[in-house]
């Protein structure tokens, strides 16, 4: 067995291909979004209350949420979150053309957000009136009228991480993590990086394959055992990948000084555990019969960069849109696992939700390495 | 009585429509060379695929010393070296690296092992390139290297499918040699080519194949028995009439006989003393002729004779 893990570390070393995919790539892509997002970023530190117009019905709840807001001092600087203004239409309209306030906030039937420009404060103001509509729309499900009642509700809620991740001022409250609104992108990363295994995975499989290469017709020749070969194989990569995974991490952390947290020993593990699914996921393609090299090459491709999308490396927030309105999605998708994992890990206090991904990304390795075992032993094959 | 190494018994295997090996018979003894000569698609891979259990077969029985072969037939496995048409090896490793890491597949042991990989080394002759990887190597040195990962555990039987395809007439020559070398050793070696030189020069006996089926067998010579002509002169003759061309036709053992651009080559079924005869009748005739020469008859002309096709496409 050692000398099938000794030679695939050997092997894997020397391929710079995928030495630069595995590792040199993620490393560019971080300090890629580290180049991008830390003027904004430096930006967000020097955060001011955002002025804002409220129009708003006489026996209006929101009007109780904005008070809060208006009031309750950031940690930060000590400032209010908002700065409201509560007026009519007209002169709302007035002083977001005099640029007095970056939007309105209207309330009618629906509440309502105009803005002149888009922006991060916009963004922030659109973000806190959809999850104030979700609450409201919840509470209205719920049937409750009684006050207490409705407070019960919004303790079920922010008690409730999902929905809880949406709540500036809780995550504020029990956060140990740098409140950088762009470290989902990290994570996504991260994410990114643990999944780019599958490749390695993918050439692992098919090396056993004797439908798809010499190398794996020889191999299906040998007397070692195939599992005793796959084992062998797969934890070459894996050791290669961890290590890519700590250097990643590192690199993230102590060299472009983004604060991932202060849990950096489970950030690792979680990645460890990323690398697994992604390895998994590259053997199990690898290993479905009577596909061609291209195709099983394509899957990988596709199902790899498609998850990290949803798990939003390409777009901030998909990961977030996509746990409102299909969160089953999220729950399937390893990029998105991995990065709420992550998320969780350094926003949470309790090891609940991320114990929880990680329970989820196990039972997904599990799953495959078994289907791929089950599909590769005792192979014989058709045509070759 | 030797022992059957390799026993292939009614054996058939489909691709859809066509059908690769037809009722395929093979019964080969330990010790020998034995070569699979066929043109390219007549089943030669296909047989050592299903050999090695790497292809389902629809019909028929394979044994191997004595053993069903299966996917996880692993004991088997391990006195068997496999040298496959395509060269597999890993281009991130060195030669020595790479013979060591297929021998490691079967061998455990490291002492054992390091002594065996140098001894594969030194038998396809690449000490000098054991630290080149294989990028570098020429084609005749990429199969050597090919060889050397396939056969450096010491198998009793081994199985060489064409490892000489695209091969400089110099790594030809000395994989040929290795191939006896091994065989001196003790392993039996199963060949296939469609090189019908190299089996006759390397096999103790030769099983022709054409469309899945096994035409003939037998030494090289027994198979030359087989067919008709086995004797041909060639004579180049200047202004032969087709009056002269009728009475040679007529002379004692003569099966065929062809004459253009003042050559004339005449094939004969048996007898002796064919040419004295032809060039006394040329004299008495008053015929002038120049260069005479004789061709003994080739393993191609057996397949020509038995198909009716050439063995190797022209």
């Amino acid at each position: 067995m050692l000398h099938i893990i000794y030679y695939r570390i050997l092997s894997a070393l020397r391929n710079k291909v995928d030495i630069f995919w595995t590792l040199c790539f993620p490393i560019i892509l971080g300090t890629c979004f580290f180049a991008a997002f830390s003027d904004i970023y430096e930006m967000d530190f020097e955060f001011e209350s955002i002025p804002v117009a409220a129009v708003l019905k006489e026996d209006s709840r929101l009007k109780d949420v904005l008070d809060v807001l208006s009031h309750q001092e950031m940690e930060e600087n000590g400032e209010p979150m908002l700065k409201v203004s509560y007026t009519d239409m007209a002169e709302a309209e007035k002083m977001l053309d005099k640029k007095k306030v970056i939007g309105i906030i209207e309330e009618e039937e629906e509440v309502h957000l105009s803005v002149n420009e888009n922006g991060l404060e916009a963004t922030f103001l659109q973000s806190f009136l959809d999850q104030y509509v979700q609450t409201m729309y919840v509470i209205g499900k719920s049937g409750a009228t009684d006050m207490s009642e409705i407070l019960k509700i919004v303790e079920n809620l922010q008690s409730n991480e999902d929905m809880s991740n949406l709540n500036v001022i809780q995550k504020k409250q029990i956060s140990k993590a740098d409140m950088n609104p762009y470290i989902d992108y990290y994570y996504a990363l991260i994410a990114m990086a643990c999944l780019y295994a599958c490749f390695s995975g993918l050439t692992c499989a098919k090396q056993m394959k004797a439908d798809i290469s010499a190398l794996g017709m020889r191999k299906c020749l040998v007397s070692t055992g195939h599992m005793k070969m796959i084992v062998g194989d797969m934890l070459g990569c894996y050791v290669i990948q961890c290590v890519s995974n700590v250097l990643l991490v590192f690199y993230l952390q102590y060299v472009l000084g983004i604060d991932l947290g202060n849990r950096l020993p489970l950030i690792l593990f979680t990645a460890f555990m990323g690398s697994l699914i992604g390895l998994a996921m590259g053997i199990f393609v690898g290993s479905i019969p009577k596909l061609s090299e291209g195709i099983k090459t394509g899957i990988v491709l596709s199902v790899s960069m498609f998850s990290c999308f949803l798990s939003g490396l390409m777009v901030g927030g998909l990961r977030w849109l996509i746990e409102l309105k299909a969160p089953i999605i999220n729950r399937l998708n390893p990029a998105a696992v991995l990065t709420d994992a992550l998320y969780a890990l350094n926003i949470y206090d309790t090891y609940e939700r991320f114990t929880g991904n990680l329970i989820i990304l196990f039972i997904m390795s599990v799953i495959l390495c078994g289907l791929s075992f089950f599909m590769v032993r005792r192979e014989c094959y058709e045509q070759l | 009585m030797e022992q059957s190494v390799v026993k292939i018994e009614n054996l058939v295997k489909r691709y859809h429509e066509l059908i690769a090996l037809d009722h395929f018979n093979l019964d080969i003894k330990e010790g020998e060379v034995f070569g699979l000569l066929g043109p390219n698609g007549s089943g030669k891979t296909t047989t050592i695929n299903c050999l090695l259990s790497l292809l389902k077969y629809d019909k028929g029985s394979i044994q191997i010393f004595g053993q069903e072969m299966k996917p996880d037939s692993y004991e088997l496995k391990s006195q068997i070296g496999v040298v496959m048409q395509n060269v597999a090896v890993f281009d991130e490793l060195t030669v020595y690296e790479n013979i060591d890491y297929f021998c490691g597949l079967y061998i455990s042991d490291k002492e054992k092992r390091k002594k065996l990989v140098e001894q594969a080394i030194q038998f396809v002759d690449l000490e000098e390139f054991r630290k080149f990887y294989p990028k570098k190597l020429s084609g005749g040195l990429l199969r050597r290297l090919n060889i050397a990962c396939g056969i450096a555990h010491k198998p009793k039987l081994i199985i060489m499918d064409e490892p000489t395809v695209a091969v400089d007439p110099q790594s030809r020559n000395r994989i040929l040699e290795g191939i006896l070398e091994l065989n001196k050793e003790g392993a039996t070696i199963i060949y296939t080519s469609h090189y019908m030189e190299e089996v006759e020069q390397i096999c103790s006996r030769i099983a022709i194949m054409d469309k899945g089926k096994n035409l003939a067998i037998g030494t090289a010579e027994e198979l030359k028995k087989l067919i008709k002509k086995n004797e041909i002169i060639n004579i180049d003759v200047y202004g032969l009439t087709e009056e002269q061309e009728r009475e040679i036709r007529v002379l004692p053992h003569i099966c065929d006989m062809t004459y253009s651009e003042n050559r004339l080559k005449i094939a004969y079924s048996g007898g002796s003393h064919n040419l004295i005869r032809l060039l006394d009748f040329l004299k008495s005739s008053d015929i002038s002729f120049g260069r005479v020469y004789t061709e003994t008859p080739t393993l191609n002309d057996v397949f020509l004779e038995i198909t009716g096709k050439e063995l190797r496409d022209k």
